[in-house]
């Protein structure tokens, strides 16, 4: 069986000569079905450039895609049959229109009757809690209200494979929780298999199961999540105290790392030595220092992400 | 097989139609215009002599404005098929729902090329009735209707789809083209009265005339509704070969400046990018 969306030797560059810019590197890679694969990078590293080429948006400068088999380029109807997406930074669904109607057009953009269309977009609209105002004009809904109609958009015609390019970008904290739950349950229940690009770094470790780094163009790292996690898991103890650290600093550990926000006080010790732990805790002890929470911690994904693309390119590159 | 060509079509002319009316207000306040320009330009058009003189009359004749409604009627609809493709185009662009529609399974001749080629020509065309309607209570409107009309009308409908579709083309490449299209527009209205018998033009203009789009379908119009010359008559304009050769050249045109303009915004990455 063929997996959900195939580059082999894909790569981009825009322009020619002495302006060129080269946005994505030749890329090998193969996404199965029903998996979420997250592309994380920092701007302009090539993760709208990956995910435009996958839905034949843009043209390769060589190499190609396979979306289910079927070339974009030379089976494109087959292949963007199978496709739904949600672009960055673009409106996805027309604001002059109802999102009842946005529902119909794209329904019947992508060869499907009205009859076939009314129940998906009828439990769609429900589902996203907009039923009620589906005869109201995209143009007056809230940012998140809109991001759902784009999504309920991309999904009329239940694809298999979902791209979504920074889909929490200007959401508020609620959309966005709402928004990423969704995506969460299109994935579990819905063995969609799903592109997600974000800088919202906590959205990508919670959805995905698998992680791509991009820098410039390069995936620099590619593995599971969890894997990925584990391969810069560190034995190490983090302490937090709710008060700034003042006249504590000669408190702390050697090598131990400190964060403060004004408020709050976060130390991380660097590996899991509880002796050092102790006497640390002793020391804080004696000061009064209020303290608000000691626990195990491993690097977060966003933590693992900065040293990938910062700090340790050669050492992380896919085999 | 139909249905599959119908359905989208039909998609993009209830868009289209219910982007119209969202424009309402718009296209209530140009109506009147287009009306009104025609009855002004009645008394003038071709009367340069008494304009100089001072000596206009300013009655509505009727041969007269029955012989510009020939010439103005095709223009508006010129006009609008061109104006309508090109800035919903380039609303698309901006917003980036224009890379949504490229999703679409079906072929991008038939969703963004034809099916808004339909929804314009239908919008306006019911500009293009509503201008008769304005006129025609102020001043006789006597044209005889021939039905060999309808080739000379049809071939202006796809020459005005051509240089739409060259018009959509550059729009995918360089976006910002109003002026481009203000001044084709323009070039296209003036060139082609030449082919009504209410103006003196020089040779040259007469002959540059001729390579314009409308201007041999006027040229016909005329010559099929005011005189008892028929449809496959050499017309003085150019003649028939020639009128079809320009128009279905624009036509051809226009298909191939689309598909270029795609190719390149696809390569380019700009398709959605304004």
């Amino acid at each position: 069986m063929t997996d959900a969306i195939e580059y082999s030797g894909l790569s981009k560059t825009y322009g020619r000569g002495k302006d060129a810019l080269t946005a994505v590197r030749p890329t090998t890679l193969s996404v199965p079905w029903g998996q979420v694969i997250g592309l994380l990078g920092p701007n302009g590293a090539g993760k709208t450039t990956i995910i435009k080429m996958t839905a034949g948006l843009i043209t390769a400068t060589a190499g190609g895609v396979r979306i289910g088999g079927h070339d974009i380029r030379r089976d494109r109807a087959e292949a963007v049959r199978l496709i739904g997406a949600v672009l960055e930074g673009s409106r996805n669904v027309y604001w002059p229109m109802s999102a009842w109607e946005n529902l119909m057009y794209f329904g019947r953009l992508k060869g499907l009757r009205g009859a076939e269309i009314r129940p998906r977009a009828q439990w769609l609209l429900a589902e996203l809690g907009l039923w009620e105002r589906r005869h109201q004009l995209v143009g007056g809904f809230s940012r998140g209200m809109q991001q759902k109609v784009a999504v309920a958009a991309a999904l009329i015609t239940d694809p298999q494979i979902l791209l979504l390019d920074e889909p929490t970008l200007g959401l508020d904290v609620e959309a966005a929780r709402t928004f990423k739950d969704w995506i969460a349950r299109l994935a579990r229940d819905e063995g969609k298999t799903i592109v997600l690009t974000t800088h919202q770094l906590q959205v990508a470790q919670e959805l995905s199961d698998r992680i791509a780094v991009i820098r410039e163009g390069e995936i620099i790292a590619d593995l599971p999540t969890a894997e990925l996690l584990a391969r810069h898991a560190e034995n190490r103890f983090e302490v937090r105290l709710d008060a700034p650290l003042d006249g504590l600093r000669a408190s702390i550990p050697d090598g131990a790392t400190v964060s403060e926000d004004g408020i709050e006080t976060r130390i991380v010790l660097p590996d899991a030595d509880t002796r050092a732990l102790y006497g640390f805790l002793d020391r804080l002890s004696d000061t009064g220092a209020p303290l608000t929470a000691v626990a195990k911690a491993q690097p977060s994904l966003e933590e693992i992400f900065i040293r990938l693309v910062h700090d340790e390119l050669d050492e992380e590159r896919t085999s | 097989m139909t249905s599959r060509f119908l359905i989208p079509i039909g998609n993009e002319v209830r868009k289209g139609l219910r982007f119209a009316w969202s424009e309402r207000l718009q296209i209530l306040i140009e109506l009147p215009m287009f009306g009104v320009f025609i009855l002004l330009l009645g008394p003038l058009l071709g009367a340069g002599g008494n304009i100089v003189s001072g000596q206009v009359e300013w009655t509505l004749e009727s041969e007269t404005t029955s012989i510009m409604l020939v010439w103005f009627l095709p223009f508006v609809f010129f006009y609008m098929q061109v104006v309508k493709m090109f800035w919903r185009l380039l609303a698309e662009i901006q917003s980036g729902t224009i890379e949504q529609v490229y999703l679409s399974p079906l072929p991008s001749w038939l969703v963004v090329a034809a099916g808004r080629v339909v929804a314009a020509l239908i919008e306006t065309a019911f500009v293009a009735a509503g201008t008769f309607v304005i006129v025609a209570p102020f001043v006789d409107v006597h044209i005889v209707w021939n039905t060999a009309a309808l080739i000379p009308a049809l071939l202006i409908m796809l020459a005005a789809i051509g240089v739409s579709l060259i018009i959509a083309g550059a729009t995918l490449v360089w976006k910002r083209i109003q002026l481009v299209n203000d001044f084709v527009l323009t070039m296209v209205m003036l060139f082609s009265a030449s082919a009504i018998p209410l103006i003196v033009v020089p040779g040259w203009w007469a002959t540059v005339g001729h390579f314009f789009p409308l201007t041999d379908g006027v040229g016909s119009l005329y010559r099929t509704l005011f005189t008892d010359q028929s449809v496959t008559d050499p017309w003085g304009q150019g003649g028939f070969v020639w009128l079809m050769t320009v128009s279905l050249g624009y036509l051809a045109a226009g298909i191939a400046a689309f598909g270029l303009g795609e190719r390149i915004a696809k390569r380019r990455g700009t398709l959605g990018r304004y």
